[in-house]
């Protein structure tokens, strides 16, 4: 039995319409989407524009042309801070953070002068709203931070951030690697100015696909200009969205697939998703609790989790427990930092080197969760 | 579903604005029978009876509806012009739905007439629309075929008052 629970890394197995949908156009298609003069490239950019309809309807955005296409989540949130603050401002952000935002943020520290408050949340992911509140100055210009922890899963409460930031007239980011397809987004009501988003995740989409969501009226410097299909006499980035933010050709055959991911979810529905989920997430926390000296990291309920959990067994290295149950039982885990240096301090497992993490998706068994049971029984 | 699709036949530069484009496209069916009631649903829209065709504007984009054929001018990247495209689909749709309810206006432009236009045009017959003469630009704008803005000099700020003219004329 081979059992893959790395699906916080990134999703596998796709459902079966991604596969074929990408092979379909790259066989069929395969041309380059708003370059061409002939009908297969008006077609390769209708296709295009479907995947953002489609995510336009996931999370509630009513204008399509405002979501551009990157490489990854980590490339729309550098787009979104790089484009966005200058010297003197200021940022909020939490101890839970991915490097995806926390080392961008460094460098504009270190290289624009910004200022960066990083509000600490308690072992077990929760943060404090009120002191977000407190810590907002004149100066500050964003409230940036992730959706759910790729570390303990803890999602945090983005509707009271969203408008707490509403409120004091300044920008709100969502990094929602860990959240986008499996838990409801919608940037109205969480008042989002921009929404990162990775489409190989929760989206069900491959790898090398991502974006950023600018809310209208925005405008941000973009992270790379070169050809975009359009005006070429003009010698900078066009203003218009999404060519100001998408130069260079984009990966038309990943973004067929993440269209039809994201159709997938339409089609079930994110409840359904989000109910099978939490009866994993219930079922896997509940049977890891009676593991004798295992330490389980974050809250003990399922309504503020999404399909992360991360642990240590007592007297073993995560490293060691994590190659014992690939070599052994064939289960594939993550160990280590998993690139949240700050988030394992917040829950005390940064002087263990971090802890094993399994990422539960969609489709995961409560088969596969017993079988991860008795081999973490047998390991320690 | 009263249209089914919407096909790019085309995407070219405007005439008029070389940083803007513009895409020719073909509705799956004919949808002459319900220009007058989009016509009526956009009071700013422009209806001609004989043609028939109707231009209407949204948003910065303007485009030309005739019975085989959609044109949408002034876009300025292929992704806008895709939603352009997709939104008149919904709209033609929406409308078709709800004719019961809608009182079709057939208030036409067609009164317009050539040698009047003519005589207000700059007549430098600079071809900048595409046309060899202003007398052609005016035949063809009287159909329906051209607007105001795909005349370049009319653009310019010698000629506002022209084409103020114009516009308070048509």
């Amino acid at each position: 039995m081979e059992v893959y629970f790395d699906n916080a890394a990134t999703s596998y197995p796709k459902p079966d319409i991604v596969y074929d949908k990408m092979s379909e156009f790259f066989k069929n298609n395969g041309v380059s989407a708003g370059r061409g003069a002939y009908q297969k490239a008006f077609q390769a950019e209708q296709a295009i524009f479907g995947t953002r309809k489609s995510l336009a309807q996931l999370f509630n955005v009513s204008d399509p042309t405002r979501i551009v296409f990157t490489h990854n989540v980590t490339e729309a949130i550098n787009l979104a801070l790089k484009g966005l603050l200058e010297a003197g401002d200021h940022v909020i952000t939490t101890s839970l953070e991915h490097n995806a935002i926390w080392r961008p943020l460094k460098e504009l520290e270190r290289d624009r002068g910004i200022e960066i408050t990083k509000i600490e949340c308690n072992s077990s992911g929760q943060i404090d709203i009120d002191e977000i509140e407190n810590e907002i100055k004149d100066n500050t210009k964003l409230i940036a931070c992730l959706h759910a922890s790729n570390v303990v899963g803890t999602i945090l409460p983005a509707i009271e951030m969203g408008k707490i930031a509403k409120g004091a007239g300044i920008y709100f980011l969502l990094d929602t690697a860990q959240t986008a397809g499996v838990y409801p987004i919608d940037v109205q009501e969480m008042n989002i100015d921009f929404l990162a988003f990775t489409g190989h995740k929760g989206l069900l989409g491959p790898t090398g696909t991502g974006g950023l969501y600018i809310s209208e009226g925005i405008d941000l410097k973009p992270l790379k200009t070169g050809g975009t299909g359009n005006n070429s006499t003009s010698e900078y980035a066009p203003k218009e969205l999404p060519n100001r933010y998408e130069a260079g050709t984009i990966n038309t055959v990943g973004l067929i697939g993440l269209g039809a991911g994201v159709e997938y979810i339409l089609d079930t529905g994110i409840k359904q998703i989000r109910a099978k989920e939490v009866e994993l997430i219930e079922y896997a926390l509940t049977e890891l609790e009676k593991i004798e000296g295992l330490i389980l990291y974050g809250e003990k309920g399922v309504s503020k989790r999404v399909g992360v959990i991360s642990f240590n067994l007592e007297g073993l290295d995560h490293a060691e427990v994590a190659y014992k149950l690939d070599s052994e039982y064939s289960i594939m885990v993550r160990s280590g930092l998993h690139c949240a240096p700050n988030a394992h301090k917040t829950i005390s497992s940064f002087e263990l080197g971090g802890a094993v993490r399994i990422g539960i998706g969609y489709f995961n068994t409560k088969a596969e969760i017993d079988y991860l049971i008795k081999a973490l029984q047998e390991i320690k | 579903m009263f249209l089914k699709k919407i096909e790019i036949e085309a995407i070219r530069r405007c005439g008029a604005d070389k940083t803007k484009i513009r895409f020719r496209t073909r509705p799956s069916t004919d949808i002459s029978e319900i220009l007058p009631y989009l016509n009526a649903t956009y009071p700013d829209s422009i209806y001609y009876a004989k043609k028939p065709s109707l231009e209407l504007k949204k948003d910065d984009a303007v485009i030309l509806l005739e019975s085989e054929a959609i044109v949408l001018n002034e876009l300025s990247n292929t992704t806008q012009g895709i939603k352009f495209v997709d939104w008149v689909k919904d709209e033609i749709n929406r409308v078709y739905k709800n004719k019961d309810q809608i009182e079709p206006d057939y208030t036409s432009k067609e009164n317009l007439s050539v040698p009047e236009l003519y005589k207000n045009l700059p007549q430098l017959n600079c071809g900048k629309c595409g046309e060899v003469t202003c007398l052609a630009f005016a035949t063809k704008f009287v159909k329906g075929e051209y607007q105001l803005e795909d005349c370049s000099p009319l653009l310019t700020a010698k000629y506002k008052k022209v084409k103020k003219r114009l516009e308070d004329y048509i």
